[in-house]
């Protein structure tokens, strides 16, 4: 007689599990789809808190409003030159200090940890620190090393505010490249650098052609995450330069957070909205993309 | 000598807020059977459900700035603890979902299927299985939701002045000639950095996994 061993099929209880499943999925909604709903429709209408009397349909003409000034494209374009200046220092040292971390030298563990420190800061812990204590022409530790030196000091977040900005994101952002990218090249079998070298590669080679393919998933992971981030820029901006001078450092996210909460354009903001929007949307679908591929992996 | 319990204040109310008795664990309790039942029970839509969510999260926050403040206003929930901690455990709830999914999928399903043989309903099988086995993955998300609500800015300084203001919006209110207190500035900036810092540094690892979505490991 033969047995016939049956594999015990799995029990399913679905009816249950979507139950488990609703709450989270029901609130989720609820909070991505209201707001965005009310978004759209506060940007198609005039809706000003300071004249009350203006009401009604806009049409269009919040958009053509805010396409039309020329701070909006300014910020859009501090935007742009935010997220590329952060990402080119950030990746580009990351990738650097990676490799640098992933030798072995005396102290890397406490190294390591000092390297990652600032990423943990809080934002607007980091952006005053910059300002008041490193960065202030008169008591900063910059200025009186330049006095120290003969020189007369710069006042940074005065004459070039965005590209101080920058550097402040971009001293907070290096850390979570350094993090992702450090990781990434640990996983990097040894014995596979080893037989590079055996068959003559240079370390340029090695980095070119070994090294940098096998970073390349983590580097579009770390550059989608941080121009998610990077694209909505704030407490940096609200703490050193509120903006300023004049709208020098305004980004996006700052222009439509003045436009709301100090002038009180909810119709011209809420355009601004669905315009940040729709751009994180168009970068978002690639990172969600990427991780798609991840999760059949 | 305003300055001391205005600090004390903004000390507790991060704890209240970030430390989140409420965000995190509402975020957990809600994420917790929603993970389970992904991770265990996948159907042809769970795939869908997780990127969905993840999409939620990559809403860039001021796109939504204006209706959230005015539902705020509305419900009288601006400034208050009460409705900074909603929001953040609204903000974090797609990532805690992710990670413990990740930590989910770990664990041997046929240890799962031997507690149903004998005899164990659901909740047991939850509490009594499976987050045992997957604690650590469960603390892990726990802290870097702390991570991220404690440094949490955007919200903060928008949704809150003086009721509910926690650290990170006491901090700004140095961005005024305040600041050049040096020694105040640098004691309220250590306090506000140092236990992120530390609970930063212990957990490297499995932020790696969490930020990236479990993209990298």
């Amino acid at each position: 007689m033969e047995a016939v061993i049956v594999p015990p099929k799995r029990v399913k209880r679905k009816s249950g599990a979507g139950l488990f499943l609703s709450p989270a999925v029901i609130i989720l909604l609820i909070w991505s789809l209201i707001p965005l709903v009310l978004t759209l429709w506060y940007s198609f209408q005039n809706y000003n808190l300071v004249d009350p009397t203006l009401k009604g349909f806009a049409g269009f003409s919040n958009y053509i409003y805010l396409l039309t000034d020329p701070d909006f494209l300014y910020s859009l374009f501090n935007t742009i030159l935010l997220v590329l200046g952060v990402l080119v220092i950030s990746v580009g040292g990351g990738i650097l200090l990676a490799i640098l971390y992933d030798q072995d030298f005396w102290g890397r563990g406490i190294a390591r940890v000092l390297v990652i420190s600032p990423f943990f800061v809080m934002p607007t812990v980091s952006a005053l620190l910059w300002k008041n204590l490193m960065l202030h022409p008169i008591y900063g530790v910059y200025s009186a090393f330049m006095r120290g030196i003969g020189l007369q000091p710069i006042d940074w977040l005065a004459h070039y505010p965005m590209q101080t900005v920058m550097m402040i994101v971009a001293w907070e952002w290096l850390p979570f490249a350094v993090l992702i990218l450090l990781t990434a090249v640990q996983s990097l079998d040894h014995e596979q650098k080893e037989a590079a070298r055996m068959d003559g590669a240079g370390p340029f080679a090695r980095f070119r052609y070994i090294i940098l393919p096998h970073l390349s998933r983590a580097i579009t992971v770390v550059i989608m995450i941080e121009t998610i981030y990077l694209l909505t820029v704030f407490a940096e901006i609200s703490v050193t330069t509120s903006g300023g001078p004049g709208i020098a450092s305004t980004n996006l996210a700052f222009l439509i957070f003045s436009r709301a909460l100090q002038q009180f354009d909810i119709g011209g903001a809420s355009a601004g909205g669905v315009i940040a929007i729709i751009i994180a949307n168009i970068i978002a679908a690639f990172l969600v993309r990427a991780v798609a591929r991840n999760l059949e992996a | 000598m305003t300055y001391l319990p205005r600090r004390i204040t903004g000390i507790s109310r991060s704890i209240l807020c970030s430390c989140q008795c409420l965000p995190r664990g509402g975020a957990l309790l809600l994420g917790v059977p929603a993970a389970y039942s992904m991770a265990f029970f996948p159907g042809k839509r769970t795939r869908g459900t997780l990127l969905w969510m993840l999409s939620t999260r990559m809403l860039p926050p001021v796109g939504v700035l204006v209706p959230v403040y005015l539902i705020a206003k509305s419900t009288h929930l601006l400034d208050t603890v009460i409705g900074l901690a909603i929001i953040n455990m609204l903000t974090n709830l797609p990532i805690i979902v992710w990670m413990l999914y990740t930590f989910f999928k770990e664990v041997p399903v046929p240890i799962l299927e031997a507690g149903r043989m004998d005899g164990a309903n659901r909740w047991q099988e939850i509490s009594i299985v499976l987050l045992p086995l997957a604690l650590p993955g469960i603390a892990s998300t726990a802290l870097l939701s702390l991570i991220l609500c404690w440094n949490e800015a955007f919200w903060s300084l928008n949704l809150t002045s003086s009721n509910a203001a926690p650290l990170a919006s006491f901090i700004a209110s140095f961005s005024s000639p305040e600041g050049l207190f040096f020694a105040k500035l640098s004691a309220a900036s250590t306090l506000a950095v140092a236990p992120i810092l530390i609970f930063g540094w212990f957990s490297q690892k499995q932020l790696v996994r969490g930020l990236t979505f479990g993209a990298v490991k």
